[in-house]
């Protein structure tokens, strides 16, 4: 009978000992796999931002040119672009992977989602080169046109549309083309076509008459999210404003008009960011980096400026150059004097952002013509 | 019970004890080679881990070394400009490299964000050899280093209006 009930109880003791040692390592071995799992999906998203940094950066160089990136297995996923305090930062939502950059103005939808981003690089003129800026979209954005704006709209459609595809209409960008941006000319709202809840709509009153604060949004933009409805407003003094969705109607989004700083009359990068922009604190924010840029360039050719000068002091040089470049005050001035006043306005500009970032503008139209005459008089020139 | 009954009876309890004694060594002998073994898998992909991330170390170090040249040679502060047309490709200004290591070093930490741990020396080949470093930030201790070269042309009006010599830009990168 004893060794009956030993019997059993070692059998049984067996059965319970295996179960929880079985337990204990299945345990331990989840554990692993759970904690694996969460390293590899922090490791996929820092490599998705490392290359997503690499492309961005060689698009950026690639001045007046598109890429496009597939996104393949990363389509449902929502890629976040933000601007704060002069600092532009960008990855994937819900991943801990991101990218901070302080230096490059980058003009985003602050969320994009698709099965491509577009990425379109153009350089900022002032008059010299300051910087290029990128425009980032998506196949699921869609862009609408109202009003000439001075051939903005048409300048705009032409750009995005990818030329390499001869079937495409001037009207409208061919959104199987993997470099056209979807952009589409209307003569009015009705003209927009919803095909899908996904898409996020931009749309930009080139002549500044169509949209108002308060404004009725347009009936089949009602089944949009809000923060997928957006607009923006040019004005005839190179202004703008920008709007978004709230229910039925058009929220303004800045208190004052939104100046546009640049003077460049084809491809203007500075117009070009504000209708990538969703709202204008990005659009601020990163302007401010190419005012900072400004600053820093200007300082260079303050440098380059003291080199010619010296060159044509040599006595074998044409004093008439001298002139041009640091001497006599005609009502032209000189570049030197032109250049010192257009870097004093960089700076306050860079630390203010106020009107002397317009001011600027007109430094930069003297510098230009100045140059002009720099080339005629000396076949040299600043920039 | 006759007497023989009771000493069979302790031969069987002795056997038994003896018995369950073999089955517990068996029982620890297994789970201490199942730990060992545990424990070469465990040294093994600590190894492998270590090996992958030394190679990632060095990926990442060569695509920071693209990423810093490509910046570098389209940098608006050293690039030959053509009036209001696109700049010169793969050429550099001198009257303005010349003086832009001072404005990468009043401006350290703007362009420590643009360039890093690196050293960027421009060596100008033809006429006149001369080497100028514009940008320096070694750090204090480095396990790596990766210089990349690039070809190009160098502008000097300083000389003569459409003066070019040419040269290379060699930008060593830190890790």
């Amino acid at each position: 009978m004893k060794t009956n009930r030993a019997g059993q109880i070692e059998v049984t003791f067996n059965w319970v000992y295996v179960l929880i040692a079985g337990a204990v390592i299945l345990l331990f071995f989840v554990g692993i796999i759970a904690r694996q799992k969460v390293i590899s999906e922090g490791n996929l998203a820092a490599d998705v931002v490392r290359i997503m940094e690499s492309i961005i950066t060689g698009a950026q160089v690639s001045e007046k040119t598109k890429s496009s990136i597939p996104l393949g297995g990363l389509s449902e996923q929502t890629f976040y672009f933000s601007c704060e305090e002069g600092v532009s930062e960008y990855g994937v939502v819900g991943l801990p992977a991101r990218v901070q950059n302080s230096l490059d103005p980058i003009f985003a939808s602050k969320k994009l989602q698709g099965s491509r981003l577009i990425l379109w690089s153009l350089p900022y003129f002032l008059p010299f080169k300051i910087t290029d800026f990128l425009m980032v979209t998506s196949d699921f954005n869609h862009y609408y046109f109202l009003g000439e704006g001075q051939g903005l709209s048409q300048e705009f459609i032409e750009g995005a549309v990818d030329s390499s595809n001869s079937g495409n209409s001037g009207n409208s960008g061919n959104s199987d083309n993997k470099l056209s941006i979807n952009t589409q000319k209307i003569n009015s709202f009705s003209e927009i076509e919803v095909k899908s809840t996904k898409v996020k709509v931009r749309i930009v009153d080139a002549d500044g008459s169509q949209i108002q604060a308060g404004s009725r949004i347009p009936e089949q933009l009602l089944v949009l999210e809000n923060e997928d409805v957006t607009a923006v407003s040019f004005t005839a003094n190179k202004e703008a404003n920008f709007f978004v969705k709230e229910g039925p109607f058009w929220k303004k989004l800045n208190q004052q008009p939104v100046p546009i700083v640049s003077k460049a009359d084809h491809r203007d990068a500075a117009l070009y960011g504000a209708i990538f922009a969703d709202d204008p604190e990005n659009y601020l924010c990163n302007m401010q980096k190419a005012y900072q840029r400004i600053r820093l360039i200007a300082e260079i050719y303050e440098q380059k400026i003291t080199e010619l000068e010296q060159f044509y002091q040599n006595p074998r040089e044409s004093a008439n150059c001298l002139g041009f470049v640091s001497g006599f005050a005609a009502s032209e001035g000189n570049v030197q004097d032109t250049l010192l006043l257009y870097r004093t306005r960089a700076r306050a500009c860079s630390l203010l952002a106020d009107s002397s970032c317009v001011e600027i503008v007109e430094m930069a139209e003297r510098l230009k013509h100045l140059n002009g005459r720099l080339f005629e008089e000396c076949s040299i020139t600043l920039y | 019970m006759k007497p023989g009954q009771n000493k069979h009876r302790k031969h069987l309890n002795v056997l038994s004890g003896r018995s369950a004694q073999i089955h517990l060594s068996e029982t620890v002998a297994v789970i201490f080679i199942f730990f060992v073994l545990i424990l070469f898998g465990a040294i093994f992909y600590y190894k492998f881990q270590e090996v992958s991330f030394k190679e990632k170390q060095q990926e990442l170090l060569a695509s920071r070394a693209i990423d810093t040249t490509t910046k570098m040679l389209f940098l608006p502060e050293v690039s030959c400009t053509k009036q209001e047309s696109e700049a010169e490709p793969n050429c550099f200004d001198m009257m303005k490299a010349r003086h832009v290591a001072e404005l990468f070093k009043e401006f350290n930490q703007t362009y420590f964000e643009l360039f890093s741990y690196a050293k960027i020396t421009i060596n100008q080949t033809y006429p006149e050899p001369f080497e100028l470093v514009v940008y320096n930030q070694e750090p204090g201790k480095w396990a790596n280093k990766k210089p990349t070269f690039f070809v190009v042309a160098l502008k000097d009006e300083q000389k003569s209006p459409g003066y070019y010599g040419y040269g290379q830009v060699k930008v060593e990168v830190y890790s």
